[in-house]
C-alpha cells in the first residue's frame, strides 16, 4: 500500500519535471541547512508480542534534523522522537504508554531537475532506525509488561520537490528492504537483553516512510516548514506487528545567506 | 501578509491530511469458541515447560475445547480455562478472569499440607531486641542469641527496599552468625531477591542457568544464560549463614535460595522447596481477562532442572518435627541454634 502511493508521487513528480534536466547550480532541493519542528503524532500499534489488539494515541513530536550537499550528493539526516499514552481501540482492554524514536540517514543522487531548479528530484539510499518501548498496563489492573521493538533497516529513497505557492513542496519516501528486527519473543526480561533479534528482508517486514512538506522563506536566514509523514511497518512473524505513525510538524530551518534558493 | 496566509493554508491542508483513524487489525472475536482457542494459542507459543510437565497440549485442547464451547456462563467458561491451565501442574500459571477476581491458581497436593511454620511462634520464643518495623517494613529482625542475629524475609514482593536490608546489617553488624528465615516466602521480584542476596557475598559467582522460550516450537529456547549473584549494598555479611527453608519457598524465593546455598560460609536447614521457577508472564484474552504463564526453564549449576524438585538443604529436619499446644517448638530453629552453639 505504501510501496504503491510513493511509486505513484514519484511519477507525478516525474512527470512535472522538465527535460532539459542540465545542472544549473546545485540540484539539491534542500540547502545545507539545519531544521528543528515540533508537533503532533497519532500512534496505532498492534502487537501481538502483547495482546494483538490495536492501540491509538496522540502525543508531542519533536524533531531535529540537518541537511548537507556534498559534491551534488544530498545528506539529509532526521531524528525524531516521542512520548504518547494510547488507549485500546475496537474493544481492547487495557492501556499503553509508549517512547518511541526514529533516526534516518538518507544519501540521495540528483537524477532530474529542471534547468531553473523549480522540480527536482534525487534518489538513493535510506538507513533507518526505529525503536519503540511500550508499557502495557493491564486492563485488570493486575499489573504491567514492557515489550520492545527495534527496527534498523536500508532501502531505496527518493526525494522531490517543486517550487510552488512562492515556496517549495517537498515529497519523499524510503522503503525498508532489509531489516534486523529486535522484538523479544514474550516480555522484555534482564536476562536475555537482545533476545529477540532477527533478519527481516521485505517478504517478512513491509513498510515505508512517506513525507510530504511545504516551506517557505520567512526572512533571509530563516525557512518555516510544515510537514506530514507517515511511517508504518508491517512485521509478519510468529508475533506479527503492525504499526502507522502520522506525524504534523511545524518548524523553521536554518539556512546560510549563500545556501538560498 | 498574503505569504503568510498561504503557508497557513497549506498547513491546514496537511492537518486535515493528518486526520486519517486506520484499522490495523480487525476487532477481536470474544466468543467463547475465539476466547479458547486464542488462550489455547498463547499458551501454546508460550509456556516453556511442556516438555518438563510431560505434557501433550493438543490433547489437552482437545479435551478442554468441547467444554469451554458447551460453558453457560463466564464463571463455567473460567473453570474450565482454569482446568486447563492445571493440566500444566504449574504454580506459575494461572487465570484472572476480571478485574477484581482473584486467580485461579493450580494447587499441588503440598500445598494443602499444614503449615510447619508459625512467624508468631518465633516472634515470641526465640527473637529478642528485634528491630523496629518502622525502620525495616519488608523484614523481620532480631537477635537469637548474644552472637547469632535473625532476618527473616517474608515475601520479595516490591521494588528497591535492599536499604532496609543494608539498615538491618547495620544495626546486628556484632554478630558472628546469622539465620536468614525464607520459610514460607512465596516470592515475588526475581531482581529484588538477588539484590538481597547480593549481601551476602563478597565475589560474584553462577548460581543457575535459565533457558527462556524464544519460538513457536515447544523446545525453541536460548541457550542457558547464566544467573550470577554479584555483591550489592554497602556491606555484606561474611559470617556463618544459616538459611531456613520449607515447602512452602517458592520462585524468586527458591532463586534465593539458590543463589546463596552454593556459597561456602551458607549451610540450609529445613526442607526442600516448592520448585515452582517458571518466571511467569502475564497475557490478555480479547475480553480483557489475564493470564500467566511460566518463560523460562531453571537449572541448577550441574543442569538439573528446578522445577518440581526445588532445592534442597544440607541440613533436613522433617516435616511436623515442631511440636503442639503450648510445647510448641520450632524444630528448625532449634536445630539451627545447636549448631551455632557447636561453631561458637
Amino acid at each position: 500500500m505504501l510501496t504503491k502511493h510513493a511509486a505513484r508521487l514519484a511519477l507525478v513528480v516525474l512527470a512535472a519535471v522538465p527535460v532539459a534536466v542540465l545542472a544549473q547550480g546545485e540540484p539539491c532541493a534542500r540547502p545545507t541547512s539545519l531544521v528543528a519542528s515540533f508537533g503532533l503524532t497519532q500512534s496505532d500499534r498492534a502487537d501481538a508480542a502483547i495482546n494483538g489488539s490495536q492501540y491509538q494515541g496522540r502525543g508531542p513530536q519533536l524533531s531535529v534534523g540537518a541537511a548537507a550537499n556534498v559534491r551534488s550528493i544530498c545528506i539529509e539526516a532526521f531524528a525524531t522522537g516521542g512520548a504518547r499514552y494510547l488507549r485500546p481501540v475496537g474493544g481492547g482492554f487495557g492501556s499503553e504508554r509508549i517512547l518511541e524514536g526514529r533516526a534516518e540517514l538518507s544519501v540521495l543522487k540528483p537524477v532530474a531537475w529542471s534547468s531553473d531548479n523549480r522540480a527536482t528530484l534525487a534518489v538513493g539510499l535510506s538507513a533507518q532506525v526505529t525503536a519503540t518501548n511500550t508499557r502495557h498496563a493491564f486492563g485488570d489492573a493486575s499489573g504491567v509488561s514492557k515489550y520492545r521493538l527495534g527496527v534498523g533497516s536500508l532501502g531505496p529513497a527518493f526525494d522531490a520537490s517543486y517550487r510552488a505557492m512562492g515556496g517549495r513542496l517537498f515529497a519523499g519516501a524510503s522503503i525498508p528492504l532489509v531489516s534486523v528486527v529486535d522484538h523479544p519473543y514474550v516480555a522484555v526480561s534482564s536476562l536475555d537483553p537482545m533476545a529477540g533479534l532477527r533478519v527481516a528482508t521485505w517478504s517478512s517486514l513491509r513498510g515505508g516512510n512517506v513525507d510530504l512538506g511545504y516551506e517557505r522563506p520567512l526572512s533571509r536566514l530563516v525557512t518555516g516548514t510544515v510537514a506530514y509523514q507517515v511511517n508504518g511497518i508491517r512485521y509478519d512473524d510468529v508475533r506479527p506487528v503492525r504499526t502507522l505513525s502520522q506525524m504534523l510538524t511545524f518548524g523553521f530551518r536554518l539556512t546560510r545567506p549563500t545556501e538560498r534558493r | 501578509m498574503m505569504k503568510h496566509r498561504t503557508f497557513l493554508l497549506g498547513a491546514a491542508a496537511l492537518a486535515v491530511t493528518a486526520c486519517a483513524d486506520p484499522t490495523l487489525v480487525a476487532p477481536a472475536d470474544k466468543s467463547y469458541a475465539a476466547l479458547f482457542d486464542q488462550m489455547w494459542h498463547e499458551t501454546d507459543l508460550t509456556y516453556s515447560m511442556f516438555d518438563v510437565k510431560r505434557v501433550n497440549w493438543d490433547s489437552v485442547g482437545a479435551v478442554y475445547r468441547p467444554r469451554a464451547l458447551a460453558a453457560q456462563s463466564d464463571f463455567a467458561f473460567a473453570r474450565v480455562l482454569s482446568d486447563m491451565l492445571s493440566s500444566l501442574h504449574d504454580r506459575h500459571v494461572s487465570l484472572t478472569p476480571g478485574r477484581g477476581a482473584m486467580p485461579l491458581t493450580y494447587q499441588a497436593a503440598s500445598d494443602y499440607q499444614p503449615l510447619d511454620f508459625d512467624s508468631t511462634l518465633v516472634e515470641r520464643a526465640y527473637l529478642t531486641r528485634r528491630l523496629s518495623a518502622a525502620t525495616v517494613p519488608h523484614l523481620d529482625a532480631g537477635w537469637l542469641s548474644a552472637t547469632v542475629a535473625y532476618i527473616r524475609f517474608p515475601s520479595f514482593v516490591g521494588n528497591d527496599w535492599g536499604g532496609e536490608l543494608d539498615a538491618a546489617l547495620d544495626s546486628l553488624r556484632s554478630a558472628t552468625q546469622l539465620v536468614i528465615d525464607v520459610r514460607c516466602n512465596p516470592g515475588g521480584n526475581y531482581e529484588l531477591a538477588l539484590d538481597l542476596a547480593g549481601r551476602f557475598t563478597d565475589q560474584s559467582s553462577v548460581f543457575g542457568y535459565v533457558r527462556i522460550r524464544n519460538g513457536p516450537k515447544h523446545d525453541d529456547l536460548t541457550d542457558p544464560i547464566a544467573e550470577t549473584l554479584r555483591p550489592t549494598g554497602k556491606r555484606q555479611f561474611n559470617g556463618t549463614i544459616y538459611l531456613l527453608t520449607n515447602r512452602r519457598v517458592f520462585s524468586s524465593a527458591e532463586n534465593f535460595a539458590l543463589a546463596l546455598r552454593q556459597l561456602p560460609n551458607v549451610v540450609t536447614v529445613g526442607d526442600t522447596t516448592g520448585g515452582s521457577s517458571g518466571r511467569p508472564v502475564t497475557r490478555e484474552l480479547a475480553n480483557g481477562w489475564t493470564y500467566e504463564l511460566s518463560t523460562w526453564i531453571e537449572y541448577t549449576t550441574d543442569h538439573r532442572v528446578l522445577e518440581d524438585a526445588g532445592v534442597a538443604p544440607t541440613v533436613v529436619v522433617p516435616r511436623g518435627s515442631s511440636g503442639n499446644g503450648a510445647g510448641k517448638r520450632d524444630a528448625v530453629l532449634d536445630r539451627v541454634l545447636a549448631l551455632a552453639a557447636t561453631r561458637g
